[in-house]
């Protein structure tokens, strides 16, 4: 049962209009910056923003036709919603909060209950289950929030920036367990949100919106080797990898090691490298990048004034060079070329 | 609550008041506490029990509870629903119904009891209708007062409610929707609740102020005793009559008043509280 949407809505002067076929098991992540409609897109999919015009369809179920007159309200959609900034309900504890939409599908209390409790233990939460909102962490009202939307069983899971409203330490152990979760979720998972990473870490597949238009989907590799603008080129362009960190070393999963500066860690990691960062030799440059590797011209693509160079062998890689650079250089597709990186342009995290 | 806040955290910022500002203030305090130091001062203590035993004063007492609790009964039924739509409903008109909702509020009661007279009175525009095709009369009747009290205090409870619900946060009910609420379950489990130090503070205030209604009550219902005589009539007509009587009623509409504050300052603090934990 696949999420079907062409939806089309007028907000004052903002136009949304995008065309969307999400599969079930699959997670779509909708990447883009505030203001590009993200947030529009998920509230008509819920239901809670009629569509102007369009057409949203799941499986057989018509959603939302404005042209029929079909319009499924909100609480008969098959939907959880995690919202930005959680919206937990203040009145109610975590158990009742959970319980909530149980409720509201007329299950009984105690049984509501019952449930709730086992989705909290599900969470981690299993010892805050008689906790107010106000007494909880960020981290332990997104998991809340997550319960709660998973709780009736939805067979679409949309959430709205679930880690924009964490602090940097919680929220990479809570990207993590989102991944685990967003995993075992059998149906359509469409996540909203302005970081690439997050994107990466947690969907499938990549929709960059600009002006409430869609501009290009892909995997993130995919959109960094070719861009189809400088927006996206900005917005998901980069190298990421993931790996291992060594105190101040990164391992990559090939083996390769990265030296990297300002970080100390140890255990798993990711690595943010900006093309415009690595630069291009013909020959094994002499002097101070530690960083330095021998690989293989896979494409070369051109856009916007800008060319990208996508690198195979033990990393993969994009580097943006200008065509001066590429003509200078003679570059060719299947050239063995060596590429460079000073360590204080790498960004490492741990994971 | 701020003004606690800052003195704790940056005493130096507490500005040194100006002489003429605290003269002025004094001056004005004065107008408050002066007529209930007169008050207190010649209640004739010793005929307290005596005078709130009297049948009369009973009546008058028990027509006025009854009265101000159907009214704000009244006014949170019809009042919640209003300040919900003035609150959530875009429609055309809504700052015009805005403004007649809360004009009681600066109205002369007076003139409120004349509009409803010309209005629900036998000859009145609606009054001639329910008279002939129902039996309904409402001047000088005892629902006359309820009705003249509820004209009066509603607005209290709409301006109350309506800021409170302006205040909730609008992606908590999208939240409920999405979760399978109906739009009434949502307005029952997750609206009224969140509003609640609001919808109390509302009704108690709407309540305090039928309770002392007197204008619209007068010159809507008469004062008839037993019937549509209330303490706040009780205590004008025996002014002239018995200002002892007069006394002793009126430090009951104050105790009641006083109450009432004191109550509703916990409710607020409460309140302000909760939000702010939010």
């Amino acid at each position: 049962m696949n999420l079907v949407a062409a939806a089309s809505v007028a907000l004052g002067e903002f136009r949304l209009d995008v065309e969307l076929d999400i599969p079930r098991d699959e997670t779509i992540a909708v990447l883009g910056p505030n203001g590009s409609g993200k947030t529009t897109l998920l509230r008509v999919l819920a239901g809670l923003r009629p569509l102007d015009a369009g057409r949203v369809v799941f499986g057989d179920a018509v959603f939302d036709d404005p042209q029929t007159g079909a319009f499924v309200a909100p609480e008969h959609r098959p939907i959880g919603v995690v919202f930005q900034d959680y919206a937990l309900f203040p009145h109610l504890d975590a158990t009742e909060n959970v319980a909530f939409g149980l409720r509201a599908h007329g299950v009984r209390r105690g049984e509501a209950r019952t449930t709730a409790r086992s989705w909290l233990h599900r969470v981690g939460l299993g010892d805050h289950a008689s906790a107010r909102p106000a007494e909880l962490s960020g981290g332990q009202q997104q998991r809340v929030a997550l319960a709660r939307a998973l709780a009736p069983e939805p067979h679409i899971l949309l959430l709205d920036e679930p880690l924009a409203a964490l602090d940097a330490s919680s929220r990479s152990a809570m990207r993590k367990e989102l991944r685990t979760h967003l995993g075992s979720f059998a149906g359509v998972r469409l996540l909203v949100t302005h970081d690439p990473i997050d994107a990466h870490m947690l969907a499938d597949r990549i929709v960059i919106l600009e002006h409430g238009q869609i501009c290009q989907t892909g995997t993130l590799s995919e959109l960094a080797a070719r861009p189809s603008s400088p927006y996206v080129a900005e917005l998901a362009g980069t190298n990421l990898l993931t790996g291992r960190l060594e105190g101040s070393m990164f391992i990559a999963v090939s083996g390769v090691r990265i030296a990297t500066a300002g970080i100390q860690a140890e255990g798993p990691g990711f690595l943010v490298i900006p093309p415009s960062s690595i630069a291009l030799h013909r020959d094994r440059p002499s002097g101070s990048p530690r960083n330095t590797w021998n690989l293989t011209i896979v494409a070369i693509n051109a856009y916007a004034g800008r060319v990208r160079v996508q690198l195979g062998g033990a990393l993969e890689l994009i580097a943006e060079i200008t065509p001066s650079a590429t003509a200078d250089l003679a570059l060719q597709p299947g050239q063995r070329v060596w590429a460079a990186v000073k360590a204080v342009e790498i960004h490492a995290q741990p994971l | 609550m701020t003004r606690h806040g800052r003195r704790r955290s940056r005493p130096e910022t507490r500005p040194r008041a100006p002489v003429a500002v605290v003269v002025a203030g004094v001056i004005g305090a004065a107008l408050f506490a002066l007529p209930l130091f007169g008050l207190i001062w010649r209640v004739p203590w010793s005929e307290l029990g005596a005078v709130l035993g009297d049948e009369s004063s009973r009546t008058a007492l028990r027509l006025s509870l009854w009265c101000s609790l159907w009214a704000g009964a009244i006014s949170v039924l019809a009042g919640v629903p209003l300040a919900w739509l003035l609150a959530r409903v875009r429609f055309r008109g809504r700052a015009a119904t805005r403004a007649l909702c809360t004009l009681p509020m600066v109205l002369p009661p007076v003139v409120g009891g004349v509009a409803l007279f010309f209005a629900f009175g036998r000859r009145g525009v609606v009054g001639q209708y329910l008279d002939r095709w129902f039996d309904v009369r409402l001047p000088f009747t005892t629902w006359g007062v309820v009705m003249a009290q509820a004209f009066v205090a509603m607005p209290f409870l709409i301006l109350t409610v309506e800021a409170a619900l302006r205040q909730v946060d609008p992606q908590i009910e999208d939240a409920a929707r999405s979760l399978g609420a109906s739009p009434w379950y949502v307005f029952r489990r997750v609206t009224l609740p969140t509003i609640r130090p609001a919808l109390i503070a509302g009704a108690v205030l709407a309540w305090a102020r039928a309770l002392g209604e007197f204008g619209a009550t007068i010159t809507f219902a008469g004062s008839f005793p037993g019937r549509t005589q209330t303490l706040p009539l009780a205590v004008y007509l025996a002014l002239e009559t018995d200002p002892r009587a007069a006394l002793v009623l009126s430090l009951v509409l104050v105790t009641v008043s006083f109450a009432v504050l004191i109550a509703l300052r916990d409710h607020w603090f409460s309140g302000a509280s909760r939000l702010v934990d939010r």
